[in-house]
């Protein structure tokens, strides 16, 4: 009986840790699953306006936004997508590394820049633009959450 | 753009940012579900870079 009452503060800690890390582990997950769906947003909607053709070049409905344009943006967005997708398989692993934080934080990095390279091209009503404008925020409301579940 | 101008277009954002929050809500999220997410990034990896290398290769 004495044996039982002591083992059951461990067990109830050894419990509540277990609920904790689950729940830790679940959020880093949604947050995978939130980033990869505003990457995906902007890479579809820049592809779109791009509205590529079979030589390989831009016949965009923006004259300004050129294939050069499309070309620079998909250098920045290479770089962000295969940071998501090294986010996504980190959030598989237990405990979440600094790695997979700092892999949030480039994708970020990198949609600020493709954001520079749209300024004073694109109109704001753009898809494009309204799509960056959701990813970033999303970003930025993700990381703080990010880093309390990693 | 106008203070204006941005708060509406904030909101269409945060309206599409719920919108795809909302879809990503679920009991859990499994390896399965990772494991689909991964590859999507593989094609659109796969496609940007034939895109981003469109001018490498004219330069050479």
């Amino acid at each position: 009986m004495r044996t039982r009452r002591s083992l059951a503060p461990i067990l109830a800690a050894l419990f509540l840790f277990a609920a904790c890390a689950t729940t830790q582990v679940q959020k880093a997950r949604i947050v995978s699953v939130d980033v990869h769906a505003v990457l995906a947003a902007v890479d579809d909607a820049e592809m779109t306006l791009c509205n590529k053709q079979a030589d390989n070049t831009c016949k965009s409905s923006v004259p300004a936004w050129t294939t050069e344009k499309h070309v620079e943006f998909s250098k920045h967005l290479v770089v962000a997508l295969k940071a998501g997708r090294a986010l996504n398989e980190g959030v598989k692993a237990v405990p979440i590394t600094g790695q997979t934080k700092a892999d949030l934080t480039a994708v970020s990095a990198e949609l600020e820049a493709v954001t520079g390279l749209v300024k004073d091209i694109l109109p704001p009503n753009s898809t494009v633009v309204i799509a960056l404008t959701a990813a970033k925020d999303a970003v930025l409301r993700l990381l703080p959450l990010f880093l309390e579940g990693a | 753009m106008t203070p204006m101008e941005w708060i509406a277009l904030a909101e269409q954002g945060f309206e599409l940012f719920m919108k795809i929050r909302n879809s990503a809500k679920s009991a859990g999220v499994t390896d399965e579900q990772l494991d689909a997410i991964t590859l999507d990034y593989d094609q659109r990896i796969a496609r940007r870079q034939a895109d981003a290398d469109v001018r490498g290769s004219a330069d050479h």
